[in-house]
């Protein structure tokens, strides 16, 4: 899953909205997510935020994260019609008996659910893959007043995550080619057996971490100096179409949900 | 394959990601006591070729050998009982209290205990040079000192081949001496010694042959006097022959490749005498 999240560079409509609007978009396509509850609206929005992937040229890592959550979906759904007790029993999970009841409501809930699920969880899929973490942090600072300090702890920390595994696996290699194993350890003594990974890594992530704030320092991190930036996110007229289309859907959620009788 | 060979590569390629080859086709034989340096460009894949020899790696098709054995389906904790290998930054590895823990933390993994894993870990601290330093909490030693314990923690091992990436980087002359110094011993009592460097002078002192690699194959393997002699080998593999080499070459006073200033001098001298027989026979 990680890799399914990270950004993934194109050059696409999608790409270039402001980040501020995809935060919105997101949002937005979760609270139409959560108002629709007929199946085939719900599929309906399913396919029009695969197709926006589709769209932003990122189809074939979506794939790859669509599989995962198919199987959360499925699993999801499976809990639903188990611990849906309401409705007429449309068959018995263990035959022949009347234990386990699946109704034919429990069924439309669970899919229903698993729908929703894989709507918010692939909109934020693609937010995340085409939003660079640098952009939405910015917006955030720039637009929301998020202070500075903790978007630019949020971003090094994002920013050092490959950085540790890359280290972790260096480390590990080092000790594994002085004969260490840690496959074939009983759980209790596993804490131990990961010291000579954990502790070169503390010592070398210290390190690193003073080298960091010596290199912000020497560059006038924290000068008081109002800063400015490089990017000035407008909002152009795709993010407003945009808006108003999310807008529009979900008044038309609205309307669907409670105005015409399911 | 003969007793001889220590380490046999067959047509090894290696692709990190599907389609990106990191190497290309390699073949290779490494005999038994030979001192070798791999040298190249950063990312021409001398490490990529190194981390095959202990099966941190396994070849994507190909074949690696040491000591007649296929490294496909071994461990790497097995393989470092036949190759030992150290790493670039010491601090990658210590997390021991004491010097003399981190040194026996390898003979350990083998299973040695009592008096053989004593033997072992004082044996390989003699040879660094660290014998008063066992009760020393290690990250209160200089980088160099480090590097040293590092190798030691390798030597414990006894393994016959020993792969050292980049042993003297970050360290200062008088250290990468003594660590190149110790490693030559080592080689002097027969072990097989591969270490990769960017510096030709480490070569020169002290690699028997070496091979050059660029972007992913061996495109020389001779030794260094030979190779520091080819302009397009130096070249396309982004090398810088040492000073005294060049020099000799365009002073025109020596048919041979210097390799270093002793050669120099002698070969200047033997020039000066030359000459000077030639204005007494004229």
């Amino acid at each position: 899953m990680s890799s399914a999240v990270e950004y993934i560079p194109r050059d696409t409509l999608v790409h270039r909205l402001n980040p501020l609007t995809k935060i919105i978009g997101s949002l937005a396509l979760l609270t139409i997510s959560i108002i629709l509850d007929s199946l085939l609206y719900l599929g309906g929005v399913l396919v029009l935020v695969l197709a926006c992937g589709v769209f932003a040229k990122i189809s074939a890592q979506l794939l790859k994260a669509f599989k995962v959550l198919l199987i959360f979906a499925v699993i999801l759904f499976l809990i639903q019609i188990v611990f849906y007790r309401w409705g007429q029993t449309a068959f018995y999970l263990i035959p022949g008996t009347n234990l386990l009841p699946v109704t034919y409501e429990g069924l439309a809930f669970g899919a229903v659910i698993a729908l929703r699920m894989m709507i918010i969880l692939t909109s934020f899929i693609i937010f995340l893959s085409t939003t660079h973490t640098r952009d939405m942090v910015m917006v955030l600072v720039e637009k929301v007043r998020v202070p500075y300090d903790y978007a630019f702890m949020f971003v090094t920390a994002l920013r050092f995550i490959p950085t540790f595994l890359a280290e972790v696996k260096t480390i590990q290699e080092a000790q594994k080619a002085r004969g260490y194993k840690l496959e074939g350890v009983s759980p209790l003594r596993k804490l131990k057996a990961y010291l000579p990974i954990a502790l070169p890594l503390v010592l070398i992530s210290l390190a690193k971490g003073e080298n960091l704030a010596l290199a912000m320092e020497t560059r006038a991190y924290g000068a008081g100096v109002p800063r400015t930036y490089l990017k000035d996110w407008t909002i152009a007229a795709r993010d407003v179409l945009s808006l108003l289309f999310f807008l529009v859907g979900i008044v038309l959620s609205i309307y669907l949900r409670f105005a015409v009788a399911t | 394959m003969d007793v001889m060979t220590s380490v046999q590569v067959e047509n090894l390629t290696y692709a990190y990601e599907k389609g990106s080859y990191a190497l290309k086709d390699i073949n290779l034989k490494i005999c038994k006591g030979e001192m070798i340096a791999f040298t190249g460009k950063n990312g021409s894949g001398k490490t990529t070729l190194a981390k095959h020899l202990n099966g941190l790696l396994k070849p994507t098709s190909g074949r690696v050998f040491i000591n007649g054995l296929d490294t496909t389906g071994k461990t790497v904790s097995f393989l470092a009982q036949q190759v030992g290998y150290v790493f670039q930054n010491p601090d990658h590895q210590i997390f021991n209290d004491t010097v003399y823990e981190e040194v026996a933390f390898g003979p350990k993994n083998q299973g040695l205990t009592g008096k053989d894993l004593e033997q072992r870990v004082l044996n390989a601290l003699q040879v660094v040079g660290l014998e008063t330093y066992g009760s020393t909490y290690p990250y209160k030693l200089s980088k160099g000192q480090r590097q040293r314990v590092a190798l030691a923690s390798v030597l414990a091992m006894d393994s016959d081949i020993l792969v050292l990436d980049e042993p003297t980087t970050g360290l200062d002359y008088k250290e990468s001496q003594q660590v190149m110094e110790l490693v030559a011993g080592l080689h002097q009592k027969g072990r097989t010694i591969i270490f990769i460097t960017h510096d030709m002078n480490l070569v020169a002192r002290y690699a028997e042959r070496m091979i050059v690699m660029a972007n992913g194959e061996v495109i020389a393997d001779g030794r260094p006097r030979d190779i520091f002699a080819q302009p397009k080998t130096i070249k396309s593999g982004s090398l810088k022959v040492p000073v005294v080499t060049l020099l000799a070459e365009r002073g025109g006073f020596t048919s041979r490749t210097v390799l270093d200033e002793e050669e120099f001098i002698h070969d200047i001298y033997q020039y000066k005498r030359r000459m000077s027989l030639n204005v007494l026979c004229s």
